[in-house]
């Protein structure tokens, strides 16, 4: 029975933390305007997540604590601070693209507008992490956020031109009309969404929570590995029914209702409605996963008594700072900007951060002290260390390209 | 080096990445920028009126439910919007500029119209003819494109 509920902490890392908003937005309009031929980007992604979430996994695995916790001791609190500063401005951020995200997929099913949804998204999120079990949570919105699977069908219903599918994905690059700086704009960013820092963090938090020991690494790995690529097929099946739908007209996407058209277009009603169900889903469990991340990486940074399982009065800075993340989240949406431009400055602005994340784990990963003879073998650092560069490109490439592209307009 | 050089070092770059970025920003816009930014604007309006056709035919086909439809017909209509709004903030700076707003406007004043009378259709026929007319604009919009890009 513990290891069903361990994979299920894996199904929804992998739906609420790999398919969140960064991913169904990403992804749509990649499949829009380029095809399938960013496929190999996202392939590249979920092996790198792959990797560095087994790596943080088994770091609290063996050592009992969370990697932020790690990183601190390990490196120094000043390192440590610039890990935190990089992946909270990040976390939150994507926080709020989240609640937007939700209340995006609200305004779909009630035709009432997003920003009315969001204050009451909010106050739901914050109620749900403060009373409700971390079991259920876990299998609700994993459960439910599995019928995006509802992308693969609608897909398969479209009848798509799979010779030119192929072509796209095996001979990548722009397509007449477009040009490489925004090919490769949109390579950055399906790649950020793929490795977005609160993904390992919260897993490795989780890790913990959930008292993993050694004896758990062999479920971790399960979770890791089957989770992360089932996150990632169906972020390639929502890349692959916007190409088929929008490629042939020519026409971008930019909203949420447009994502989910190729669904309605294949299998009416039903699918439209599983699709909303879906975002929703995927949306809510990112938010969920973002707002303790922000209370998991600066109570961990500042040595408090941390964890959604802990009683609130008995971890009140790490529920304060959880509170002022979902604050902060709905302040920004309260700006007007429109949730899916907030999820594409996430998306640029996490690329950048992405070394401070990762780095550190790989660090840590390699410590004896922590892991004993669990650390690192020459695979993982192999794996590792080449991910570092491919991460250290992106972070560097990310605003140079937003800048040239104009966030990709062209 | 101290850390007070590497401190003014990194703070004159800052500052001079700063204001080539403000300058970029602020100068006036030549042939090439009110191009490419018509670009952007004829994309934006294409897109937007293909929403609204598409949205129009799934409506008839009975495909989506009515809060969805108006969701999107709503997110289709600020998107035309903006387009439009783009388009009268910018003045042209010469007299090909000038032929290129002046074939555009048209259009998008069309187009917005026709998304207008689609999300607000209440029966099919008007709605067959609102999507009919976006489909024409969308085609119009795509002759447009192809020929400037």
């Amino acid at each position: 029975m513990k290891r069903v509920l361990s994979i299920a902490l894996g199904i929804l890392t992998a739906i609420g933390g790999f398919v969140d908003i960064g991913d169904i937005v990403a992804n749509s309009e990649a499949g829009a305007r380029f095809g399938v031929a960013h496929a190999w980007v996202l392939a590249v992604g979920v092996v790198g997540i792959c990797s560095y979430a087994e790596m943080s996994g088994r770091v609290s695995a063996v050592s009992g604590r969370a990697v932020f916790d790690l990183v601190r001791e390990r490196l120094g609190p000043r390192v440590a601070l610039a890990n935190l500063a990089g992946s909270l401005l990040v976390t939150v951020l994507t926080l709020g693209a989240e609640l937007g995200g939700v209340g995006l997929a609200l305004q779909l099913a009630s035709s009432v507008d997003y920003l009315l949804w969001v204050p009451v998204v909010a106050v739901v999120l914050w109620v749900a992490l403060w009373r409700v079990k971390f079991s259920m949570l876990e299998n609700v919105f994993g459960l439910t956020g599995l019928v995006l699977i509802v992308f693969v069908v609608a897909f398969l219903r479209l009848r798509p031109d799979t010779g030119a599918l192929w072509h796209q994905a095996t001979d990548p690059g722009p397509p007449a009309g477009e040009d490489w700086g925004t090919y490769w704009f949109f390579a950055v960013a399906l790649f950020a969404s793929a490795l977005t820092p609160y993904e390992v963090f919260f897993f490795s938090s989780g890790a913990v929570e959930e008292q993993w020991t050694a004896k758990d690494l062999r479920t971790a790995r399960f979770n890791v590995f089957l989770g992360f690529p089932l996150g990632g097929l169906l972020a390639f099946a929502i890349m692959l029914s916007s190409a088929t739908v929008f490629g042939p007209r020519q026409m971008s996407v930019d909203t949420l209702a447009q994502v989910a058209m190729p669904t309605a277009l294949a299998l009416g009603k039903l699918g439209l409605a599983a699709a909303i169900l879906g975002f929703f889903a995927a949306t809510f469990g990112a938010a969920m996963e973002t707002g303790l991340s922000t209370g998991y990486t600066v109570a961990q940074y500042f040595g408090w008594d941390w964890g959604k399982l802990r009683r609130p009065r008995d971890a009140a800075r790490f529920h304060t700072v959880l509170i002022i993340g979902i604050v902060v989240g709905v302040a920004l949406l309260m700006t007007t900007i429109d949730p899916i431009q907030l999820t594409e400055y996430t998306l640029v602005f996490s690329a950048v951060a992405l070394p401070l994340t990762y780095l550190p784990i790989l660090v840590v990963a390699n410590d004896r002290d922590y892991l004993g003879d669990r650390v690192n073998g020459r695979l993982a650092n192999s794996v590792g260390s080449v991910y570092l560069i491919v991460v250290v490109a992106a972070a560097v490439a990310a605003i140079p390209l937003m800048l040239i592209t104009r966030m990709g307009g062209g | 080096m101290r850390g007070r050089g590497r401190m003014w070092i990194a703070a004159t770059a800052l500052v001079l990445l700063w204001t080539g970025f403000a300058y970029d920003l602020s100068r006036p816009p030549d042939g090439s920028d009110y191009h490419r930014t018509v670009l952007q604007i004829t994309r934006t309006a294409h897109d937007a009126a293909a929403t609204g056709a598409l949205i129009g035919r799934q409506q008839l086909d009975g495909q989506v439910f009515g809060p969805f439809a108006v969701s999107a017909y709503r997110d289709a209509t600020r998107a035309m919007g903006s387009a439009r709004r783009r388009l009268t903030e910018q003045a042209p700076p010469d007299g090909t500029s000038m032929a290129q707003r002046d074939r555009i406007a048209p259009i998008l004043g069309a187009a917005a119209d026709h998304l207008g009378d689609a999300a607000s259709a209440r029966d099919d026929a008007r709605l067959r003819a609102a999507v009919d007319d976006l489909e024409h604009d969308v085609r119009q919009l795509a002759t447009l494109l192809r020929a400037w890009q």
